[in-house]
């Protein structure tokens, strides 16, 4: 059966870190990059720089580079942890309960779904405006939490779908009441099913770019997809810095994938039924 | 331990009525097992006592006390789940463990009870485990001594042993026999397969289309089935039924023209009625034997212990059961004769006896 002789595994190997090298280009090319200054960089003929240079991180700190990357951090964890809380628990009574109010309310995630967030936007201004949010990442961490709420619910409830009903039955029988099921039984199995809601809605809060561009119109609040334009101006482009904060940027999402990757395996509940 | 009563029990999902007013009474410390086809209702009867499903109409007594509003939890009952459903982030004494933590018992208190099941259950060594380690069978022993550390007033079982092999599934049915002949809890027991119900009960209640069609001991249910559908249901093989009429006192005719002699049997009706004759109540005899007629064998299949010979008489088949080694092969004539005392009458209309 198992035909494979190790010149076929080492070409297949090397097929595929042609493919996966030729698929991140952008990124190699972005961090190599990062180490050499926007003059080295045009003048440069090959892609690995002839001298690595720290030059362009050392230039971020005379920036407000790190403070648009705290406001980043704030804004993500803090739409992340209002839109996974209410998706968990609004997933869960989707996956469970089936009555006229949740039928509408699952009804309603899809109609929300249809319209662009950038038809609210005036209205949601000039609600922001008098109540002096304007700048203030409340107002993003809520635009981001809405946004993400009706993707992120259907995935908690899918997610609740995969856990056997028997096993909260088993608690209400060995004395628990419906909500104790929940955290007891239900929320220690959902460690994947929350990872993966949580990574895609922290990756969108923390790429997205449009909303912040309307609310966050100070230094001082701006997150990092709005404040690294900073680099392009009108006639020119510090190339050098903008590659280096772009590599930094991307670190918090590397950070977390890694992080996740061992919750986001199968067979969390393998075992406690017959499968 | 404690009684269960059961009083008119109804359920309707919508317009579709799934139990249709279930009467029954489990004494105290009884095994009574549900029997039945697919879709009779058993399972969700079984839900209702756990309080898992919500009762439409009737009473539901457990212990004498109401429980038709009462949540599961306190109604004082343990299940043991067809798919064991045990909680998989928890280790085999945590699982076993999880109800009395709930209730708030000493550690000391809980650990004794968790070991006791264990070592009733030969679970000791597997304490430590995670569910997804053990086999089977083991799984099935952590799912009952989930139940057995509650020191529940009933035990509810829903199909438990659906998922084991055939041969665990045997050495299973003893355990829990024996089981209950150790706690002496009342029991009330799910299963398809009415080899398990015959083996284990103290008495059977065979459930078909959200009815209650007998209830019994098991062997009453077996000598004496009310109607058609618990005597072709109980038994394996099942009951002979030959289509025909009674032509006169003690004379039956089937539809093929074969005559069987059943003087012990009184007809209530005359046409168009059904004779049962369980398999091992025919034997072979010898030509010219009076009231034996002859047919033809079709199949045999020795087990070792017993064979099993399918006969064409006419029209009709029948099976039969022998405990000696029968030198026949298939094409043979033989000569059959039933002990026609034991014969059964059933009215092919209603499915009722007519004897």
């Amino acid at each position: 059966m198992n035909e494979t002789t190790p010149l076929k595994r080492w070409s297949l190997s090397a097929l595929m870190l042609v493919i996966v090298a030729f698929l991140n280009m952008p990124i190699i090319l972005m961090v190599l990059n990062s180490f050499q200054t926007t003059e080295q960089m045009l003048l440069s003929r090959s892609v690995i720089p002839a001298v690595f240079s720290l030059e362009n991180y050392r230039g971020l700190t005379q920036t407000p580079f790190f403070q648009y990357f705290q406001n980043s951090v704030i804004v993500s964890l803090g739409a992340t942890v209002v839109s996974v809380s209410a998706a968990v628990l609004g997933g869960y009574a989707l996956s469970r309960y089936r009555n006229g109010l949740l039928q509408g309310y699952s009804t309603s995630l899809f109609a929300v779904q249809m319209f662009p967030v950038i038809l609210a936007l005036i209205p949601l201004f000039l609600i922001f405006q008098p109540l002096g949010l304007i700048n203030n990442p409340l107002s993003v961490i809520i635009v981001y939490a809405v946004v993400n709420l009706p993707f992120i619910t259907w995935m908690a409830r899918s997610y609740f779908d995969t856990i056997p009903r028997e096993l909260e039955e088993a608690a209400l029988i060995d004395g628990c009441g419906p909500i104790e099921a929940f955290l007891r039984i239900v929320l220690p199995l959902s460690g994947p099913g929350i990872a993966a809601t949580s990574i895609f809605a922290f990756l969108f809060s923390y790429n997205e770019f449009f909303v912040a561009n309307v609310f966050l119109r100070t230094t001082n609040a701006m997150t990092l997809p709005v404040g690294i334009r900073m680099f392009m101006d009108q006639f020119s482009t510090d190339w050098g810095s903008l590659m280096a904060a772009a590599t930094l940027m991307m670190l918090p999402t590397l950070v977390l994938f890694m992080f996740v990757q061992k919750f986001i395996a199968h067979g969390a509940v393998a075992g406690g039924v017959k499968g | 331990m404690a009684s269960l009563s059961i009083q008119s029990v109804k359920k309707s999902y919508g317009a579709l009525q799934v139990l249709h007013g279930v009467d029954i009474d489990v004494k105290d410390g009884e095994f009574v097992i549900l029997v039945g086809p697919s879709g009779c209702g058993k399972s969700t009867l079984l839900r209702m006592i756990a309080g898992l499903e919500s009762i439409t109409g009737g009473t539901m007594r457990i212990d004498q006390k109401v429980v038709n509003n009462l949540a599961p939890k306190d109604r004082d009952i343990a299940m043991v789940f067809q798919s064991y459903a045990l909680y998989p982030h928890m280790t085999v004494a945590e699982n076993m463990a999880f109800s009395l933590k709930l209730k708030r018992k000493p550690r000391s208190e809980i650990d004794a009870a968790v070991n006791k099941a264990a070592e009733i259950l030969a679970l000791t060594e597997l304490l430590d485990r995670t569910p997804k380690q053990l086999s089977g069978g083991q799984r099935q022993r952590v799912a009952m001594g989930r139940a057995i550390v509650r020191d529940p007033a009933v035990f509810l079982f829903d199909e438990p042993l659906s998922n084991l092999d055939a041969k665990l599934r045997v050495q299973m049915r003893s355990e829990i026999k024996e089981l209950h002949q150790r706690l002496r809890t009342t029991i009330v027991y799910v299963t398809h397969d009415q080899v398990e119900a015959m083996t284990m009960a103290d008495r059977i209640v065979v459930m078909n289309g959200g009815k209650v069609e007998q209830i019994g001991p098991p062997l009453e249910l077996y000598d004496k089935p009310a109607n058609l559908f618990v005597a072709s249901f109980i038994g394996s093989p099942g009951m002979n039924l030959i289509k025909g009429s009674m032509t006169g006192p003690g004379v039956f005719v089937s539809d093929t023209g074969t005559r069987i002699d059943v003087p012990h049997l009184p007809a209530t009706r005359h046409h168009n009625v059904l004779l049962g004759l369980r398999p091992e109540h025919l034997e072979i005899v010898t030509s010219g034997t009076p009231g034996s007629f002859s047919g033809k064998v079709a199949v045999t299949e020795p087990t070792g212990s017993e064979t099993q010979v399918n006969f064409r008489i006419a029209g009709d088949e029948l099976v039969g059961m022998f405990h000696e080694r029968l030198q026949v092969s298939p094409g043979d004539t033989v000569h059959l004769k039933p002990f026609s005392n034991r014969a059964l009458l059933f009215d092919a209309e209603t499915g009722n006896r007519a004897d």
